[in-house]
């Protein structure tokens, strides 16, 4: 038998309770009416809560992020953890909210949304 | 007395020592039917379970899985009393739930997660096109342009994205049985779902190893397993029959 020379990083079970979740929770053979003990502490909603969302918000952000690094090289860029949460992946399934109804919208349909809404928050993205 | 089901074994499964779900911590074991066993653990009348016990819940699956296959059911899922288990949980389908278990025989499911660093990402697209660091900046004060530079951006983002993992897992579904994407929760993550043979998981454990220090610093890569075969249900041994259109089940 060969000895391992490499640690073996394989967990028994995912770190995060998300994770832990998403699997026991969505996955498995289903008895039809078997009804299940209410879960209490457990937010179902987690599961799904993290939509992806392609956002007139998270453009302006990348656009932000882009100019930072620019000037900075070298540098963290504050606020960019979390830019990459929001990255549409193609083919992914996903649910849109706010200004964009999904891919198709071109961005100066998206720019009409933006200027016929909120005149306040435009102001503040024209820093 | 109501009991809390885990999953499916076939009724000569070795049991192990296990608590099960619940405060109180009770032992894990099978109530059998035909060739089929369930594995239960008693459950207070009136038992909130939390998230500590679905994290119970998938260790006891996860050590039950070393000693053959096992069907999961979903957490939360509690029968009346043993009575119960035998004729509606196990007694409709047992057949189907033997056949299955065969061909989950000696397999189980192990997950690569990947990620990208945001950071390194974003260099690497400026990097790639300087002109969008350019236009950025000439697009100060507009708004529709921002907009614009943002799109352009998280586009390459996600076309990198798409061709760096396809790259990293390629290397891993030659070493299973059977491979599939999954969905995971954190929409940065990327999850591919192997199915392997126990005895052949040292081999896997190797290539993964060999693919995080291949990746480098700016991939963090989790690996998960060994799991009873969420992913593979479906799958069908060579000669199979067909579930029972009437059954109360559902996979």
């Amino acid at each position: 038998m060969t000895v391992s020379t490499q640690a073996v990083h394989r967990a028994p079970r995912p770190s995060s309770l998300a994770d832990v979740l998403e699997v026991v929770l969505d996955k498995g053979i289903v008895i039809d009416a078997y009804v299940r003990v209410s879960l209490v502490g457990i937010e179902l909603l987690t599961i799904d809560a993290r939509i992806v969302v392609a956002s007139v918000d998270t453009y302006l952000r990348f656009a932000e992020a882009v100019n930072r690094l620019d000037l900075q090289p070298n540098e963290q860029v504050a606020g960019l953890p979390g830019l990459m949460r929001e990255v549409t992946q193609g083919g992914a399934k996903q649910k849109t909210k706010g200004a964009l109804s999904g891919a198709k919208d071109t961005v100066s349909d998206v720019a009409d949304k933006v200027t016929g809404g909120d005149e306040e928050k435009q102001q503040q993205e024209q820093q | 007395m109501p009991l809390h089901v885990y999953g499916v074994v076939a009724a000569d499964h070795p049991l192990p020592t296990l608590d099960g779900v619940g405060a109180s911590a009770p032992p894990v074991r099978l109530v059998a039917h035909a060739a089929v066993a369930a594995v239960v653990s008693a459950l207070e009348e009136a038992a909130e379970l939390e998230e500590d016990d679905a994290v119970r819940h998938l260790d006891v699956l996860g050590e039950l899985v070393l000693g053959g296959a096992v069907l999961p059911l979903p957490f939360g899922t509690v029968a009346p009393d043993e009575e119960a288990v035998r004729s509606e949980v196990l007694a409709p389908v047992a057949d189907d739930l033997r056949v299955r278990l065969e061909a989950l025989d000696g397999l189980v499911e192990v997950r690569v997660d990947v990620a990208l660093d945001e950071d390194a990402e974003l260099r690497a697209v400026l990097a790639d096109e300087p002109q969008l660091a350019a236009a950025s900046r000439n697009a100060s004060g507009n708004l529709d342009q921002r907009i614009r530079v943002g799109e352009v951006v998280a586009a390459r983002l996600a076309d990198r994205r798409k061709a760096r993992v396809e790259d990293l897992f390629s290397s891993l579904p030659p070493l299973a049985e059977d491979a599939v994407r999954v969905r995971a929760s954190d929409p940065a993550v990327d999850r591919l779902a192997l199915l392997v043979r126990l005895e052949e998981l040292s081999q896997l454990d190797a290539a993964v190893e060999e693919l995080r220090h291949a990746a480098g610093p700016d991939v963090s890569l989790e690996y998960v397993g060994p799991l009873p075969a969420y992913s593979f249900l479906e799958r069908v041994a060579p000669v199979a029959q067909e579930p029972e259109p009437s059954s109360r089940w559902g996979w």
